[in-house]
């Protein structure tokens, strides 16, 4: 790692801003331009943002991080195209404050060809547009002027090339923080929110990034969350930026499109028409997901499908063991009528009993129509035979509560326990579906998982599929999870430090997520907890445990545990180093750390930078930039494939044995970067004792070592005792 | 053919006694339902904001079904307004 520039003066321009248009060379640290590859400073070459030279309050980014007091100016300090995070350090371990909440960039497109960046190249074959853009995120006020704090900014360049920004400059800034008015904003959008709750109530307040050019209509789609004081968060359905590639581009979004205590993700872009499709997903109850269409022509939407009920236990035919003595209200049981015979008897019920059991589709309802418990002796037995097997399941109810208005949920052939937690299992929290797949087991369909905990506790995400010919969605629920233990609770605890977060301006201070990955053809599932306070879950391993699980892609309802990250401390958020998803950076108050997974080895460690980063991402090419407060206004740290991590030394015999003659041996060295890989590098070595040498009795020596196979540097033991050789790298 | 929707809202979540009626207008169009939000400028005059185009019921179990026509379409239009409309 090397440190690449100190921030000398907070300035409303970007640290490190990436110039993303196609042939481009220019990065520039705040306005001036270096090479991009190969970070040469230009002689009086340089960005220029506005006419008259001012960037003051003309928010086109931060390069302050803000050392002390909050800054609303959350996500300007990194400008890169590529995936960057953001996290704010001004809290740590203090739970309930919006100061917590979390740049949703990691997670928010679910659709990996329209990622989420700072910086973006849009194009439509003839002009082309850039748009940089970041958010302010204030979080505290309640009434109608909360957007005076929390607004979108970002700026355009209409029909750009390659030298441009470092020529001809002058952006046209785009912001406004009231809405309908342009007076308190610099550019000539006055309404720059994308995610107005509506302008009849006018105020808003929103993160939002551009991520789609829609061919058929020629808009730029965006996403967009809101941060609306207690209402943090809403997601919204749709928002566009119609004439995109005009001087002046006129802002959208659905007339009252917000829902509240929502977090919203964008799931991909319809085949059928090419309009984008959002999930929302109930911060107030699990499992209860909506999915829209976002026409941005008429800017309008369509609900494509709601799951409105809280989901089943797992079903699929089998039956299983019912508890009704901690069941409160009666629903549905799952079904299955493919391949299974159902029946239902009921046995030595009082005579005031007088249920009925009906199948409506492929759910069984079991009702009573009158108040009674299930006395001793009472049974309700339910038979189910596999018609092709003859496999016969059953189950009797216990006795003991009352029947009428109690949930009788199956067990099934799953161990999802559905149901809604309520309060339990960590209060209510937003949360975040993996990004979408290509579902191997039906034909043109997309599955993704959502995160879910059932009524026991477990952790049971929920399976969508997509058809993408009918763009209908099915869910899912008798998952099977194979937990290292008899129960989730073995590898993971849920957050116990938080309030529930429902109408809070602290809404998005944590998040569930669950994300798939593929190694070697083997698609897995990681589930993280993540908590912007820092520090709660930093004496509690299993709430900073990432549990991952194998998928079973025949059925995608089968997943097995494989291992577990369990985080050094809590983590805050996480970006992702890789477009494959197999290395992970997770940021923690102190430290950011680095983990790469294989098949074989699971996640690994592989670096451990002790910064407190406020900002990693990757530029175009891959590399990893950061940045960290520093002793001044921040420093930009560059993270690259050749630095190493690690460095180890192995002798080639535990011990050797001197007998008054020397003995000759060899040590192995290698050294590592941050994806696990060996690579070459300049390695000095120092002998600390006085029973060995290196060649010439010297006791250090530098050497280099290989990318391809192991250096070995021959000792000799002149001596009786320890001696040790200690390994450092120079960095530059 | 055409019909009214009115749906109460509470703007303010930390107040519920504030209370804002909105209006929707809705046509049902070659077994698609049309749903316009009626809004009222500051001289009061209406105009027509096109919000939702949806050609099917959305049952709560994330099922579809087709209406059967304008009454089927006003009646779950209707009974679901509350959760639909936004």
């Amino acid at each position: 790692m090397a440190v690449i520039k100190n921030i000398r003066n907070a300035m409303d321009v970007n640290s490190l801003f990436e110039d993303p248009v196609p042939g481009s060379n220019y990065l520039y640290f705040q306005s001036d331009a270096y090479t991009k590859d190969t970070l040469a400073p230009l002689y009086d070459i340089g960005i220029t943002y506005t006419t008259n030279g001012s960037v003051i309050s003309n928010t086109f980014g931060y390069s302050g991080v803000g050392q002390t007091a909050y800054d609303k100016r959350m996500s300007g300090i990194l400008q890169l195209n590529g995936e960057t995070t953001h996290v704010r350090n001004n809290l740590f371990k203090t739970a309930d404050d919006y100061r917590n909440n979390l740049d949703i960039s990691p997670f928010v497109s679910m659709d990996t060809t329209y990622r989420v960046k700072p910086v973006q190249y849009f194009t439509d074959g003839t002009n082309n547009v850039v748009i940089s853009s970041y958010n302010y995120n204030d979080g505290t006020q309640v009434n109608g002027v909360a957007y005076y704090g929390t607004f979108p900014s970002y700026w355009t360049k209409i029909n750009t090339n390659a030298k441009d920004l470092a020529s001809s400059g002058y952006l046209s800034n785009k912001q406004a923080w009231a809405v309908g008015s342009g007076s308190n904003g610099s550019g000539n959008t006055a309404n720059a929110n994308f995610a107005e709750r509506t302008l009849a109530n006018g105020y808003g307040g929103t993160n939002a990034w551009p991520v789609y050019r829609n061919p058929a209509t020629n808009n730029l789609v965006w996403i967009s969350q809101v941060y609306y004081g207690a209402n943090t968060p809403g997601a919204l359905i749709g928002g566009a930026l119609a004439t995109a590639f005009s001087a002046i581009p006129v802002n959208q979004a659905t007339s009252g499109g917000v829902n509240q205590n929502n977090s919203g993700q964008l799931v991909g872009v319809s085949k059928l028409d090419f309009n984008t499709i959002q999930i929302h997903h109930a911060v107030t109850f699990d499992g209860v997901n909506t999915i829209y269409k976002y026409q941005d022509g008429s800017n309008s939407y369509t609900t494509l499908n709601t799951f409105d009920v809280t989901p089943f236990g797992a079903g699929g035919g089998g039956t299983g063991t019912y508890n009704l003595s901690t069941s409160t209200t009666l629903a549905p049981l799952n079904f299955s009528t493919a391949s299974w015979v159902f029946s239902f008897t009921a046995t030595n019920f009082v005579s005031t009993f007088t249920g009925t059991a009906t199948v409506f589709g492929s759910v069984l309802s079991v009702t009573g129509v009158t108040t009674g418990t299930l006395a001793t002796g009472m049974t309700i037995t339910q038979i189910a035979v596999n018609l092709s097997s003859g496999t016969t399941l059953g189950a009797t109810l216990a006795q003991g509560a009352a029947y009428t208005g109690t949930v009788i949920t199956s067990f099934g052939q799953g161990t999802n326990k559905g149901g809604d937690r309520g309060t339990s299992f960590g209060g209510k929290i937003p949360k975040f579906a993996s990004k979408t797949f290509t579902d191997l087991s039906t034909a043109s369909t997309m599955g993704f998982y959502v995160p879910y905990i059932d009524k026991n506790g477990g952790f049971h995400p929920l399976y969508y599929r997509w058809n993408q010919t009918t763009d209908n969605f099915t869910r899912v629920t008798d998952i099977t999870m194979v937990y290292p233990g008899t129960t989730f609770g073995s590898v993971w605890a849920y957050d116990t430090y938080s309030s529930t977060s429902v109408d809070t301006t602290y809404g998005m201070q944590r998040a569930w997520y669950t994300e798939t990955f593929v190694s070697s053809s083997t698609r897995y599932l990681i589930f993280m907890q993540l908590h912007g306070a820092g520090g709660l879950f930093d004496t509690s391993p299993s709430m900073r445990t990432f549990p991952t699980y194998t998928i079973d892609t025949s059925t995608y309802k089968t997943l097995t545990y494989s291992g577990k990250i369990e985080v050094p401390a809590t983590p805050k958020n996480i970006v992702w180093l890789s477009d494959d998803r197999t290395i992970l950076g997770i940021f923690c108050h102190a430290n950011f750390y680095v983990y790469t997974f294989t098949s074989g080895a699971g996640w690994t460690q592989t670096g451990n930078f002790p910064f407190q980063f406020n900002a990693v991402g990757r530029d175009s090419t891959g590399r990893i930039w950061a940045q960290d407060t520093g002793l001044g206004w921040g420093r930009i740290h560059l993270l690259t494939l050749n630095v190493p991590i690690s460095i180890v030394v192995t002798s080639d015999a535990a011990s050797y044995n001197y007998a008054g003659t020397t003995v000759t041996a060899n040590v192995t060295v290698n050294a590592y970067n941050y994806t696990g890989s060996r690579i070459s590098t300049s390695v000095k070595l120092v002998i600390d004792g006085g029973a060995m040498t290196f060649a010439g009795n010297n006791l250090t020596r530098t050497i280099t070592t290989s990318a391809s196979a192991d250096t070995i540097v021959p000792v000799t033991i002149t001596g009786g005792g320890v001696a040790n050789i200690i390994a450092s790298a120079a960095l530059s | 053919m055409s019909f009214i929707t009115e749906k109460i809202v509470y703007p303010d979540s930390t107040d519920l006694t504030i209370t804002q009626t909105k209006k929707y207008n809705s046509i049902f169009s070659g077994g698609r339902l049309m749903i316009s939000e009626v809004i009222t400028g500051e001289d009061n005059q209406e105009t027509e904001v096109l919000v939702i185009e949806q050609p099917w019921k959305c049952h709560p179990d994330g099922s579809r079904e087709n209406f059967v026509d304008e009454t089927d379409a006003a009646a779950w239009l209707e009974s679901v307004k509350d959760s639909f409309l936004r």
